[in-house]
Parts: structure tokens; C-alpha cells; sequence
């Protein structure tokens, strides 16, 4: 890795290629049939001879679709930077102070992972009716944090771990708080785990069912996920349009990715235990 | 002047103090339907169902039908049920055996009275046995819908057969569909997997033959050679290859695709297949025919779909959610529903008018009075809903996939359904 | 390891008291504090009110309201052994789904792990399998591996995984297929852990390894391998615990068929609650999975290694 060779690169780089092309074989048909006409997905072969934008023209009419969009995303955003921020003192507790009960908080934290969705659900969706929450986002967010925040304890934690505490301890003595330490030591070390950690929590709630079936009814409140269902008829649905809203889907995620994947690349090189 | 105050507003007291309290009662109604003519549709009806009854004001909810099982139970234990809803025809029994439906038949007393209707005459005959429990109604009727054969007379040309004779019979049914796979296309869009139109496509055959699924007492009824009967001829056409090879595991809409693509010279489908085939504007569509299902040895049975407006226990306004109920599945509001939805409406005489009696509805709406609910002759049970799901479904595709020889299969069939049944 | 430390400019005693939120010793239990209020309202309370609900008899067929049943649910859940093929099923298929992850991942991310524009965008755009939703992740791949028009079916078809008919018709088959398909859904998630991990493996390591003469794969095993060793088992673990609940996928692929083949422990509580009308039974075997789970996630954590 040390020495470039050209040549070694451009290997790599046309071995990299196939490998993703491979893996994503699924989706790009998916993509493909999403800019098929409607017969030709299923009758016309494997190459695509004609192309048409009416599938997504027809998804983007539909408002409720945009509305579910711009529902999930608010969700999603919310999910992640509160489940980051939440988990990042916790994992830090966890790896760096010894105090009674840390054994069973973080077996407590771990462990809310391991309830399926379906035993939460009846007690969750009573408590909110009982609140009042039902229908609201913010709901839909608290729920959510369940999902991505006890992986995102355990993940950073790991990566905490691997930090020598050396690096903390002369920050303390320069008279930082642990606060303040963890705050200007660790987390640019870890930012890459941040921003993984982050992206977990991000698509769980954005691909989430089962608890926005629960807590939204109203078409003003939905995620995608519930819009999307909303395509199935049980008699005629387009699959065109099922494959278009399937794109519709993926792609922010993606997107947001793509404009965080440079705190991927970043981080390191600027707060790596280098020189 | 100031007399003339007073008496102004005496007057405007007066008149306030007569006129009605114009509170307004809420009804909440799940709407199943996603697509834009069906919602247009409801829209219209509840447009005009406001104007007669100012006083009340029905707020719709779209909840797909995919989740409507999901939502509904969630529902139910944990609270948020609406006033009115659609239902499948085939789980009104679970719900009502739940508690959790209310009956109608005050209401409709009310509504016969008024408008000179009579509810229970207008109700399909295989209906009644969905709808009408322990005595009492418990839904009245949106949608019926049944299945026919739909098949390509320009297959059957080319096959040497009769385009003006589609088969009758299972048998030459299984028969046609054989000589008729050739070229790329297969003989017939049959089911064998796990989805609902199994049973859908089945229930003609075993009905057909005889077999019922419960006994007098209860039990399960199919350990009978009537209905292994059934099961041999409906996989035949599998193991035969007329049917395509991954049938055993195809949902029910790749068939349906497959048919509209031109893969399949039969298919058992409902009449909203042929305004896809025109939406499609399918080469073929001049020489699609479409007959009656085909009969079992001892009659023809075709399936009964549909579904009903049911009133829930847990309402506050029932009184405005039954008015509500019954305006939308009569009269002019069920016919504008009917007509932009396609479907066929669960009043029999409306089902007598245009456009039904335009093609291909006739068919359709004859058959209509052979068509039984899947435990005929018995009564619904609540438990339909359980045994629909995949138990005769398991059967079928044990069978097709040769996993199980046809008497294992029914022996397991009948002691997963006695199993249910027991709980 | 050479390293710049922030020198003082000013004399310590001149430095004003550092201000404090929380005196140390409260300090963990306010920084961990949010984390596990958030666990307690999500998941305590609705254990207790499942644990509740597993002692109630509610079959909501007979009875609108549930009433006292005792240890009932626990004992028709002993001698269910639809349920516990079902269980042993969940098991092959959670153990399979991180074998295929790890499998796949782990290459990928080394092949990543790379300063190339290729290899940037790549690490961004594998993360598609895993945001598009499985509903129609599902039909893509039902397609594929249509035996007409599958492109998928047509090479294991050559390869002699498949028949005429879809490998989906085959009980054994589909299994299989579907362990694979939930793999290669969960891989991007796992190549991202993996590549943060690699990322924060210091130059150094390598640098000194190569001066003992090690070549790439010594390097890989002595080297990179311990770094990411717990990033592999917690990612794993965490993983294996989302795919043990699965319900979507089998469901949309082939409805638990053939024959059960592929009904897990998911599809079984889809089934009580929401088919079977039978919360109640529903919340016992929720309990009695977490517990199993619970057990089984202990013993992974022991396969970390101490720092």
C-alpha cells in the first residue's frame, strides 16, 4: 500500500468496479425496470430497448409520496444526530470510567436490541395514544432511537477502546475536562465510526415499518416506507412504478451518504495517530 | 331607539335560541383502495352523502389493503379503531366472533323503512353466508366479485381446438391446457404456491367435486376421495407441465402479468383483467373469450369475493356511521362507486343494470349466483381467516411439487385445520 | 510514536479552575444517563408489559379481554414443535446470514480501503442493497431468479444449483437462496464498520512489519486482522441479532414455503399476532427468545479480544 504502482492501481481500481458491479447486479435492475415500460419489465428480455420516465413522472404526482419523503427524512436526520449524540457520552462512559452498575447498563443498553418489534409494538402504541402522540413525527423519532442507539453504544465503544488513553490523559492534564477531552481527543479519531454509527441509525429508521404502521394513520404524517406499501394493489399495481419508488427510496440515503463520505475519508488523516 | 335595539335582539335570541345546535358528528372510515378512480370515487360518494346529511361529516382515512389486517389488530388491542371500515368478506366472521364488530339489522329496519328498500333481498345469495351470523347482519355488501376463465381463442385455433368450446370440466380443462403449451406460451396461469389465489383458483375444483371443508359436526371435511379428486386433476396440470414452472412459488399478480404478457393461453381471473388488457391495449385482446369456471363432477362453483362497510363496537356515532354505512352501499352511490371502481356491486339489482350487462360483466354477474364462500355448505367460521391464509395452500403445492403423495397431504390438511379449529 | 502535545503557554497557576458539569464521580452516570432512559421507555416498560401479556390467556377469537392464564402459553409453546422447527431454522439462518456477511464484506472492504476516486465512490454507492427497501428488493430478486426470464436462475442453472424450475421451488434450495439474498442485504452496513475500523490502523504497524519482512498476507493476519477482530465480532453480533427477527424477507420470497421450509421465528409471531388473533401467545415466545438471544449474545462477546 506504501509503494503506487500505476499499474497495481489501475488493477485494483478495474477489480473494485466488477466487484460492485457484481454485488449490485439486484439493484440496477431495479433501477433498469424502473425506466422500462410497464410490459416490457417482464415480457421484453433482459436489455432494454425503450426507455420511459413515466413511472417516476407518475410517483412524483402523487403527493402523498412527497410528503412521505420529506416525512422521512426530517425522521431519519432527527434519528441519527440525536442517536449520535446520545450514544457518544454513553459509549465514552462505558469504555473510559469504572462505576457501579456499568456491567448491567450497558447489558440494558445491548439488550433493547434484542426485543423484536412485535412484542414492543401493542405497549409502545398504547403508551403514545395515552400521550397523545399518536400520528406525530416525534413519536415516530423517540421510537426510532431504539433501533440504531444500542449498536451505536457498543460500536463506539469498540472504537473508544481502541484509542490509548495516553492521548486523553494529556489533555486532562493540560486541564481539559473529561468532557472537554473526549470532546476535542476522541471524537475526531473516531468521526469515521461516528459517521458509520450515524448511517446505521439513519437507514434503520428510514426503511422502518412496523412502528409507523402502529403510530400513523394520517396521509399528512406518513414515512416512505407506508407510501410505498400504498403502491401494492392487491389487483393491479404497476411494477414500474414499484421499482421507481424503490429508487426513490435508496437514493437520498445514498446521497446524504455520498456528502458525509468525505468525514469517512477525512477524518483520519487529519486526527490520526500519526506524526 | 333603543326600544328598537331591544327588539332586534330579542329577535336575534329568539331566533338562535330556535334554530338546531348545528354540532357536527364525526365518522372516521378506512378506506382500503389505492387507486386514484377508487378514492375519486369515495370522494364523491361522501360529497354527496354530506350534502343530504349536513349534520354529519365523514372523514376518510386511505389504509392500503396489504396492512389492513396489521392495522386493524393493532387496533384492536391497543386502541384507535374507526367508526366504519372496509373489510375482507372472509374475516367479517373472525371480527364479529371477536366482539368487535356491532350488528345492523336496527339500522336497516330504519333504512328499509325510509326509503322503501328491502336489504336483505338485494344481498347476493353466497354473501349471506359471509354477512349474515348467529341471525343478525353484521356488514352490509360494497364489492362482489367472482372469477371466470379467461382464454385465447386464437391459442386454441392454433392448438386445434374449438375456439368456440372452452373446456367445461376440470378434466378438460387439464386436458386443453396440455395441447395447448406450445411455442413459449403455457396452457394455463394456475396457481400452486402459497398466495391466496390458490385457494381462489382451487376452491372452484374441490367445491366442484363435492368435498367440503367442515363436516355437520365441525370438523374437518376434506379426508374424502371427492376432494382428493379434486386435488389430483388441479395438480395434474402442473406435473403435466401446462402450467409454468415455478408456479408452486409465483405470487398471484405474476400471473395475472404473465396473462396480460401473453404467456398463458387460460388464466381464472376477475373481471378487472379485461380493462387492464384494454389499458394495455393488448395485441390480443380481440380474441380473448371468457367462459364459466370449470365445473367439478358434481357442479360449478365459482369463488366469492367482495367485500362490505361494517360498523365498529368501539364507535361513539354509530347511528351517523350506519347512515353513512347504508347511504355508500345503495342507490346511486354504490352505482358511481361500482362503475369508476370496475367492480360489480353486492346489490342484485343493481348488478341487473348498465353497464353490467355490457361486456364482459354478464358472465360474470350469472355466475355470481353459483359462487359460495370457501366452507359452503357450512356457515363462516371465524376462524376462516387463519385457514385461508396457507393451510389448503400448503397442501396444493406439497403435492404439485411431489413433496407429498395426495392422501398424506389431505391427512395433514385436516389435522392442521382440526388443530385451529380445537384452540 | 512521535507526538505533538499542546504545550502551555501560561503558568498552571494562573489557569482558572476548570469548570465542572458533574463532579467526577456522577459524571458516567450523567453521560450515560439519556442512553439509558431512551432503553428503559423503549424497551423495560414493554418488556414488563409483554411479560405480562405471556401470563394472560387471549385467544381474541373467545375472548375480547385477556384474562389470567398463568404458565398456559408457556407450556402450549413447549410442546409446539412447529415453533421449534421453526426456532432451529432461525438459528441456521442468523449463524448463515453473518457467515455470508463476513465473507463478503471482508474482502470488499480491504479491496476499499484505497485512495482512489473508484474506491471513494464505491464506499458510497455499496450502501444501495441496504437502503432500498425489501419489499422490492424482493421482486428484483424474484425476477432473477425466474426460471423464463431470470438471469440469476439461467448461472445456477449452469452451475447445477437449479433445476428447470426455480431454485425457490426447492425447499432446501430456497433456504439457502434466502440465507444468501439476507447476507448480501446486511454486507454494505458490516464493509463500512470494517473500513473505519482499517482506517484507524496506524501506518506504523505496517511500516514495522514490513521492515521484519512480513509479506501481505502475514501483514494482513498479524496486523490487520487483531485490529478489526472486534469490529468483526460486534458488528457480527449486531447484526446476527437484526436478521434473527426477520420477517420481511422470507415473507416476500416465499411466504415461509415451501412447506415451512423457510418459516422463521418471525413469521411465527407475524402469524399469532396478527392471523391467529393470539397476542398473548405471541409475547411468550417473544420472551422466551430474548432470552435464548440474550444468552447467545453473552457467549459471542467473549470471542473479543482485551485491548
Amino acid at each position: 500500500m506504501r509503494h503506487r504502482s500505476p499499474t497495481r492501481e489501475l488493477a485494483l481500481d478495474a477489480t473494485t468496479i466488477v466487484v460492485i458491479f457484481l454485488l449490485l447486479v439486484p439493484i440496477l435492475w431495479v433501477f433498469v425496470a424502473s425506466v422500462r415500460p410497464e410490459t416490457d419489465i417482464t415480457g421484453g428480455g433482459l436489455i432494454p430497448t425503450r426507455f420511459t420516465f413515466e413511472h417516476y413522472a407518475a410517483i412524483l404526482a402523487k403527493k402523498p409520496f412527497l410528503i412521505a419523503l420529506k416525512n422521512s427524512l426530517i425522521v431519519g436526520i432527527a434519528v441519527a444526530v440525536v442517536t449520535t449524540a446520545l450514544a457518544m457520552p454513553a459509549a465514552y462512559a462505558l469504555s473510559r470510567f469504572a462505576f457501579g452498575g456499568r456491567n448491567f447498563f450497558a447489558l440494558l443498553i445491548l439488550g433493547t436490541q434484542m426485543l423484536p418489534s412485535l412484542a414492543v409494538l401493542v405497549p409502545l402504541v398504547v403508551i403514545i395514544r395515552q400521550i397523545g402522540l399518536t400520528n406525530t413525527l416525534t413519536a415516530l423519532i423517540f421510537t426510532h432511537l431504539a433501533l440504531g442507539m444500542p449498536i451505536a453504544v457498543w460500536m463506539l465503544k469498540g472504537y473508544i477502546d481502541a484509542i490509548p488513553k495516553e492521548l486523553e490523559e494529556a489533555a486532562l492534564i493540560d486541564g481539559c475536562g473529561r468532557l472537554g477531552a473526549m470532546w476535542r481527543i476522541v471524537v475526531p479519531l473516531i468521526r469515521p465510526a461516528i459517521i458509520a454509527v450515524g448511517t446505521f441509525a439513519f437507514v434503520l429508521s428510514w426503511g422502518e415499518y412496523l412502528m409507523a404502521l402502529a403510530l400513523i394513520l394520517k396521509s399528512d404524517v406518513k414515512t416512505l416506507p407506508l407510501a410505498l406499501q400504498g403502491l401494492f394493489d392487491p389487483y393491479s399495481f404497476s411494477w414500474g412504478q414499484v421499482m421507481a419508488g424503490g429508487t426513490i427510496i435508496a437514493l437520498p440515503a445514498i446521497l446524504l451518504f455520498l456528502i458525509f463520505r468525505r468525514q469517512l475519508v477525512g477524518g483520519l488523516l487529519a486526527g490520526g495517530v500519526k506524526g | 331607539m333603543r326600544i328598537k335595539a331591544l327588539l332586534a335582539a330579542t329577535a336575534l335570541a329568539a331566533g338562535l335560541a330556535a334554530s338546531p345546535a348545528l354540532a357536527e358528528t364525526n365518522v372516521t372510515f378506512w378506506q382500503f383502495s389505492t387507486r386514484d378512480a377508487d378514492i375519486a370515487a369515495w370522494n364523491d360518494a361522501i360529497a354527496a352523502f354530506e350534502k343530504v346529511n349536513p349534520d354529519i361529516k365523514v372523514n376518510m382515512e386511505i389504509v392500503p389493503w396489504s396492512e389492513q389486517q396489521q392495522r386493524l389488530v393493532s387496533a384492536l388491542s391497543a386502541g384507535g379503531l374507526p367508526d366504519v371500515s372496509m373489510l375482507g368478506n372472509n374475516v367479517v366472521a373472525q371480527f364479529q366472533a371477536a366482539g368487535a364488530l356491532a350488528p345492523l339489522d336496527d339500522y336497516i329496519a330504519a333504512y328499509d323503512k325510509e326509503t322503501g328498500d328491502d336489504f336483505a333481498a338485494n344481498v347476493w345469495p353466497g354473501d349471506k353466508g359471509y354477512y349474515n351470523l348467529a341471525g343478525k347482519w353484521w356488514a352490509s355488501p360494497v364489492n362482489v366479485e367472482t372469477r371466470a376463465l379467461y382464454y385465447r381463442k386464437d391459442l386454441f385455433k392454433a392448438a386445434g381446438l374449438d375456439p368456440d368450446k372452452p373446456p367445461q370440466t376440470w378434466e378438460e380443462f387439464a386436458a386443453d391446457a396440455k395441447k395447448l403449451t406450445k411455442d413459449g406460451v403455457y396452457g394455463a396461469g394456475l396457481s400452486m404456491s402459497l398466495d391466496y389465489f390458490t385457494v381462489q383458483n382451487f376452491m372452484s375444483a374441490y367445491l366442484g367435486y363435492g368435498a367440503r371443508m367442515l363436516n355437520d359436526d365441525g370438523k374437518c371435511g376434506f379426508d374424502t376421495p371427492e376432494f382428493k379428486q379434486a386435488l389430483d386433476v388441479y395438480t395434474s396440470i402442473y406435473k403435466d407441465k401446462a402450467t409454468h414452472p415455478d408456479a408452486p412459488t409465483m405470487n398471484g399478480d405474476t400471473f395475472r402479468k404473465g396473462f396480460r404478457d401473453g404467456k398463458f393461453a387460460m388464466i381464472l381471473s376477475d373481471p378487472g383483467l379485461y380493462k387492464d388488457l384494454q389499458n394495455d391495449k393488448a395485441p390480443f385482446l380481440d380474441e380473448v373469450g371468457i367462459a364459466f369456471v370449470p365445473a367439478g363432477a358434481k357442479n360449478r362453483s365459482g369463488f366469492l369475493g367482495g367485500w362490505p362497510l361494517v360498523l365498529w363496537d368501539a364507535s361513539e356515532n354509530k347511528e351517523a356511521a350506519a347512515k353513512w354505512i347504508l347511504f355508500a352501499t345503495h342507490g346511486e352511490a354504490l352505482k358511481n362507486l361500482a362503475t369508476k371502481g370496475g367492480f360489480i356491486p353486492g346489490n342484485v339489482a343493481l348488478a341487473k343494470q348498465v353497464p353490467w350487462t355490457e361486456f364482459p360483466y354478464p358472465v360474470f354477474v350469472e355466475q355470481l349466483q353459483d359462487a359460495k364462500a370457501y366452507q359452503a355448505p357450512s356457515e363462516a367460521i371465524p376462524q376462516m381467516g387463519q385457514l385461508e391464509v396457507d393451510t389448503i395452500q400448503k397442501a396444493v403445492q406439497a403435492v404439485a411439487l411431489g413433496q407429498k403423495s395426495t392422501d398424506e397431504a389431505t391427512a395433514e390438511l385436516c389435522t392442521a385445520i382440526n388443530d385451529v379449529l380445537a384452540r | 510514536m512521535a507526538m505533538t502535545l499542546q504545550t502551555t503557554r501560561r503558568p498552571a497557576a494562573a489557569r482558572p479552575r476548570r469548570q465542572q458539569i458533574l463532579p467526577d464521580r456522577l459524571l458516567p452516570y450523567g453521560m450515560i444517563g439519556p442512553a439509558v432512559f431512551v432503553a428503559f421507555a423503549i424497551a423495560i416498560i414493554p418488556l414488563c408489559y409483554a411479560l405480562w401479556l405471556s401470563l394472560q390467556d387471549w385467544y381474541m377469537l373467545r375472548r375480547p379481554t385477556p384474562v389470567w392464564g398463568g404458565l398456559v402459553n408457556y407450556r402450549t409453546l413447549l410442546s409446539d414443535t412447529a415453533l421449534w422447527a421453526s426456532f432451529g431454522r432461525t438459528w441456521i439462518w442468523t449463524i448463515g446470514t453473518v457467515v455470508v456477511e463476513v465473507a463478503l464484506a471482508l474482502p470488499i472492504a480491504l479491496l476499499l480501503n484505497r485512495e482512489s476516486a473508484v474506491a471513494r465512490t464505491a464506499s458510497a454507492v455499496i450502501l444501495l442493497p441496504w437502503v432500498t427497501p425489501f419489499i422490492v428488493l424482493g421482486f428484483g430478486w424474484r425476477f432473477l431468479l425466474d426460471s423464463g426470464v431470470g438471469p440469476i436462475h439461467a448461472l445456477l442453472h449452469v452451475l447445477g444449483l437449479a433445476g428447470d424450475s426455480s431454485i425457490l421451488n426447492d425447499p432446501v434450495g430456497a433456504f439457502a437462496m434466502i440465507i444468501f439474498i439476507s447476507g448480501w442485504k446486511g454486507t454494505p452496513f458490516l464493509v463500512i464498520a470494517i473500513l473505519a475500523a482499517l482506517k484507524s490502523i496506524p501506518d506504523e504497524l505496517y511500516e514495522a512489519a514490513e521492515v521484519d519482512g512480513a509479506g501481505p498476507v502475514q501483514r494482513f493476519v498479524h496486523v490487520t486482522l487483531p485490529e478489526i477482530w472486534n469490529t468483526i465480532v460486534t458488528v457480527g453480533l449486531v447484526l446476527g441479532i437484526l436478521a434473527f427477527y426477520s420477517f420481511d424477507l422470507p415473507w416476500i420470497m416465499t411466504k415461509g414455503g415451501p412447506q415451512d421450509a423457510t418459516t422463521l421465528v418471525g413469521i411465527a409471531m407475524y402469524k399469532a399476532v396478527f392471523l391467529d388473533l393470539r397476542p398473548a401467545y405471541a409475547a411468550a415466545i417473544s420472551v422466551v427468545m430474548l432470552v435464548l438471544l440474550f444468552i447467545a449474545s453473552l457467549i459471542t462477546l467473549r470471542l473479543r479480544r482485551r485491548h
